[in-house]
């Protein structure tokens, strides 16, 4: 990683910074409320956490991409001596390495929540973790959107998008018998299911992530 | 020995829908400062985003600095400095956070002179942009763009939209930097008056195409604007070089690129009385240059 490189990733990292930690904040009161392994806070907790991961990563999106075009800070950006591909792959690295390090430890917190609470069924982990995967996905269709199509009408359609189809996944991923029928299980059931499912989602990941360097590289006009 | 070019611009076009750019020459020697001139849409900001690589030309070759753009344009951006109209800084940082921002990137950041700049320009470093007004924040990209001392400046319509105070502001500061003979600046405009003061060459452009380059001194040298008397019957005679020709019951005016005694000795042997040879500003020879390119390509078409 060139120097530039990273100063573009901190440059970004240093507008969103403040708005992380007020995130930070609210997922750790999601997540105490999971904790709390009652039926209603449980429901309000994971509810709150699931937008709380989605938050963070449309509002990186929005501050770093849209906005950057929006509110015509892309000329300046572009005025330094760096390449559109690198301009990309900052871009990238910003947004998937700030939402990735606040998804890791937010699933981190719900591995050992479950691990320590014996009201909560260890046998949810899977299902949580197969949920928590296809909003990592969804991210990054969203910036792959949003870097791709330069459009905020766009990113805002594939976003509203993307949320409507949290709760279809969620629908079906409980409904998949081997994944349902471990569900309220003491131990975590690691089965082929479960790991196509999460294997499905890395795949899918990497193939997004391809695709959005392979379209930036074919542009030749930058604004 | 001649001098190297800062910009050499060769048989350079790209189409949009409704817009060409077509064939652009365009040559300016290191150390000179280029005046762009052309009416809005003309393509004065295409042909500065080909410069700096942000567009793709269809054609033609585009060298800046010596690299060729755009597959070097990331060695030729080390040295130019390119400040647009429709360019904005991030409006919740302050101006000393851009200033780090962009000294972080250029080792040749020279903090003196950004500290000197702030202070000429009124800019509170401390402040964050979205308290400035729209001629502070021109200024602070300018204050960004000159404190790390390139060698090639790109200015799209730097002054529009300043009240004269800061327009007066930022020509001197442009004239400062041109102390340095090695500096040169590409400086597009619609406002032929601030171009006239801070500039040596002049390129009009219209409707995507070049139609006049020349160092000012020719340009204004060149262009005069004939006055004569002459009888009701007066019969215009044949006169070289003549871009415009007006008559007006016993008055008239000729007006043209390349004044010589021919053109007063023509009027007077068809029985004309010059009143008067008059010198033109650059505007006036500017809006006569586009009038006549316009009318050559109706012409051309018809």
């Amino acid at each position: 990683m060139t120097s530039i490189t990273w100063q573009l990733i901190r440059k970004d990292w240093d507008i969103s910074r403040l708005p992380m930690f007020g995130y930070a904040a609210l997922a750790v009161v999601a997540l105490v409320l999971v904790a709390m392994a009652t039926g209603a806070t449980f429901y309000v907790g994971s509810t709150m956490l699931i937008t709380v991961v989605v938050v963070i990563g449309i509002h990186l999106i929005f501050v770093s991409v849209v906005h950057e075009r929006g509110k015509q800070t892309l000329p300046f950006i572009m005025s330094l001596p760096i390449s559109f591909m690198q301009y990309t792959r900052a871009k990238m690295l910003a947004n998937l390495g700030i939402f990735g390090i606040a998804w890791l430890l937010i699933a981190a917190a719900v591995i050992a929540i479950f691990s320590s609470t014996a009201t909560l069924p260890n046998g949810m982990l899977p299902f949580s973790l197969i949920i928590l995967g296809e909003l990592f996905v969804a991210n990054i269709l969203i910036l792959g959107v949003a870097m791709v199509t330069e459009s905020e009408a766009w990113t805002i359609v594939v976003m509203a998008f993307c949320n409507l189809c949290i709760s279809l996944f969620i629908y079906f991923v409980g409904s998949i018998p081997e994944i349902n029928a471990h569900m309220q299980g003491p131990v975590a059931v690691w089965n082929s299911t479960a790991m196509m499912l999460i294997g499905l989602e890395i795949l899918a990941a990497c193939v997004l992530i391809a695709l959005i360097f392979v379209a930036q590289a074919r542009k030749h006009d930058y604004l | 020995m001649s001098k190297q070019l800062a910009i050499q611009l060769a048989g350079v076009s790209k189409a949009y829908p409704h817009f060409r750019l077509d064939s652009i020459d365009l040559q300016l020697e290191q150390g000179s400062i280029m005046g762009f001139i052309g009416p809005n849409g003309a393509g004065k900001s295409s042909t500065l985003r080909i410069l700096m690589g942000l567009i793709r030309a269809d054609q033609g070759e585009v060298r800046v600095l010596g690299h060729r753009v755009p597959d070097e344009q990331v060695a030729a951006r080390w040295d130019i400095g390119f400040a647009s109209e429709d360019m904005r800084l991030y409006q919740s940082r302050t101006l000393q956070w851009h200033m780090d921002f962009v000294k972080s990137i250029y080792p040749g950041w020279d903090d003196d002179y950004a500290a000197a700049l702030a202070r000429r320009f009124d800019t509170r470093p401390g402040q964050t942009l979205k308290g400035f007004s729209h001629g502070q924040r021109v200024k602070a990209g300018l204050l960004l763009v000159l404190a790390r001392r390139p060698k090639l400046l790109l200015l799209d319509e730097p002054t529009t939209g300043l009240d004269p105070v800061a327009r007066k502001e930022v020509l001197n500061e442009l004239m400062d930097v041109l102390q340095d003979d090695g500096r040169s600046v590409l400086f597009s405009s619609h406002n032929t008056k601030d171009v006239e003061q801070v500039s040596d060459q002049i390129t009009f452009i219209d409707r995507g195409r070049v139609i006049a380059s020349q160092d000012k001194e020719t340009f204004l040298e060149r262009w005069r604007r004939v006055r004569f008397s002459a009888a009701e019957n007066f019969a215009m005679p044949d006169l070289p070089d003549v871009v415009e020709t007006r008559l007006n019951g016993r008055l008239g005016s000729v007006i043209t690129g390349r004044f010589d005694t021919r053109i007063t000795d023509g009027l007077q042997n068809a029985g004309a009385t010059i009143q008067g040879v008059e010198t033109m500003t650059l505007e006036e020879i500017f809006v006569t240059e586009v009038e006549a390119s316009r009318a050559e390509v109706t012409g051309a078409a018809a």
